[in-house]
């Protein structure tokens, strides 16, 4: 088993040496198809992040009714202060409200001209421990806020959450939909060019049904080939990646960076890599299999 | 050893063999000859499971060819050895490469392998030949590699289509001897030849087919 598996690898060599042409083009194919697919990864990595830290940043604000009583909001502080969920907890009164209004418009102040109130309303900000800060669990903490007389709101930015959390399920979809596509394109490359490789070789598949050689020992040589050229590709296609993804943190300034909510832009986990490498020697696999079955008859 | 019952194989319109009967025995030299276009090479490569046949019953090693499965196909082929005329070398591999590629492909590795490679070389008489491509070497010598690859796998029966085609008369016997001695250690031998001369020279018995039909 083992002597024929070193013979399939010797075998491989050879015909990868004597067919550079088309094994180039079927390292080629997979090096593109795999950098693609390790591109949409990277993106949906770096949109999780920001996802993960918008999450992490945000917090509830408990808008307050005006002129309510004392122990109103005594009541609503101590219910706040005593809830297992939350991590720490900021009041606003209206007059502070006003201040930072003021401080962050204090280059247009014709906004408040005219209005002869205090218009802002006093608040709590609150932020959630981290077990809590999943979207059922604020909504749980929302409604039983929203319960107090005194409270006129409560505001925790769900919607764009909701969107932002959409917008990455839409784009796991497409990851997978343009994945099946590139995989299925890959395939057919790939089982054409090994293909070519065959044919290239067909007076030596000759000998070896003369001489009683096995489906599975024919097949051996070409689906090492295959899996080599699959595994070759998919590394090219991650230096390439990496390559990129150096290109682009060095083009992208680090202000973007801090505004996403992200420490920095993340390349592809060393599990993600493995797996993109293991799926370009599949795919190299399943290519052989497929050309072998379409060239090889054992009874010719 | 190998039984034909009414065979007949058509192509298209044309009928290639029309009612082949004959049976060989174990251990049997016989000699299928006809001009070119008789159905030689057909029946040999019927009888390897090449090419199929449209109608009659073969029996070859105790095995109903027609019945065999085509994943035993290489086992049953493990027993025949195949000479051609063209030699159907691999001209990227040494001899002891080529013959030895023969021993691989049935799952013999190592020190043996390449003992009995030698032994065979030794036995065509090319052992000092062995690192030599097929392309460096004369006609005959290149189908003395071929004849020991067909050998190298002790199989029980051996057939050799047109073998001496491209070759001398001196080259042609030297192959023929090299059969001969092959069916002395006990191998069936079908040998398919048009040459009427290398048949006077070594005598056997002779199926003569005549537009794929046997006349003798």
């Amino acid at each position: 088993m083992i002597r024929q598996f070193v013979f399939s690898v010797v075998e491989a060599m050879d015909g990868v040496k004597s067919n550079r042409g088309t094994t180039l083009l079927t390292i080629g194919t997979i090096t593109v198809s795999i950098y693609f697919m390790g591109f949409f990864f990277v993106s949906l990595t770096n949109l999780n992040n920001i996802f993960n830290s918008l999450k992490q940043r945000s917090s509830l604000v408990v808008y307050l009714k005006d002129n309510r009583p004392e122990r109103e909001i005594k009541d609503l502080e101590s219910w706040i202060a005593e809830n297992k969920d939350v991590a720490t907890m900021n009041y606003i009164s209206k007059d502070d409200a006003l201040a930072d209004f003021k401080k962050e418009f204090k280059w247009d102040e014709s906004v408040l001209e005219g209005i002869g109130h205090n218009p802002l309303p006093a608040s709590f900000v609150i932020t959630l421990k981290g077990g809590a800060k999943n979207l059922e669990a604020i909504d749980g903490i929302a409604a039983d806020l929203i319960k107090f007389k005194g409270v006129e709101d409560v505001e925790y930015g769900r919607e764009w959450v909701e969107q932002l959390r959409s917008l990455i399920a839409i784009a796991r979809l497409i990851i997978v939909g343009v994945g099946i596509l590139l995989a299925l394109g890959l395939l057919f490359i790939v089982s054409n060019t090994i293909s070519l490789s065959i044919y290239s070789r067909l007076d030596e598949i000759k000998v070896m049904k003369l001489v009683g050689a096995t489906k599975r020992f024919i097949r051996g040589p070409f689906v090492v080939e295959g899996i080599i050229e699959g595994i070759i590709g998919s590394i090219a296609a991650m230096i390439f990646l990496y390559g990129s993804y150096l290109i682009l943190i060095f083009k992208i300034p680090e202000s973007t960076i801090i505004l996403l909510g992200l420490q920095e832009i993340s390349f592809l986990s060393r599990a993600t890599i493995f797996w993109l490498i293991a799926s370009g020697g599949l795919i190299g696999l399943i290519g052989a299999e497929i050309a072998i079955s379409k060239v090889i008859r054992i009874r010719d | 050893m190998v039984n034909l019952y009414h065979v007949y194989k058509r192509y298209g319109s044309a009928q290639t063999l029309s009612d082949i009967t004959f049976k060989v025995d174990k251990g049997e030299f016989i000699y299928i000859t006809g001009p070119s276009g008789a159905g030689k090479s057909t029946l040999l490569n019927i009888l390897f499971c090449s090419i199929s046949f449209n109608e009659g019953q073969i029996v070859v090693n105790g095995k109903n060819i027609l019945k065999m499965r085509d994943s035993s196909i290489p086992y049953y082929r493990r027993d025949i050895g195949m000479v051609f005329q063209d030699f159907q070398l691999l001209t990227h591999k040494t001899i002891f490469q080529n013959i030895g590629f023969a021993q691989h492909a049935v799952g013999t590795w190592g020190a043996k392998a390449k003992q009995r490679v030698w032994w065979k070389l030794k036995d065509v008489g090319l052992t000092t030949k062995k690192d030599h491509y097929p392309l460096e070497l004369s006609g005959g010598e290149q189908q003395r590699v071929a004849v020991a690859r067909a050998l190298i796998n002790n199989p029980k029966i051996v057939m050799a289509d047109e073998p001496t085609g491209n070759l001398d008369e001196q080259m042609s016997n030297q192959i023929i001897r090299l059969l001969q001695k092959a069916n002395e250690e006990g191998a069936t031998v079908l040998f398919a030849t048009h040459n009427e001369r290398l048949i006077e020279n070594f005598p056997a018995r002779v199926i003569r087919l005549d537009k794929g039909r046997m006349v003798e």
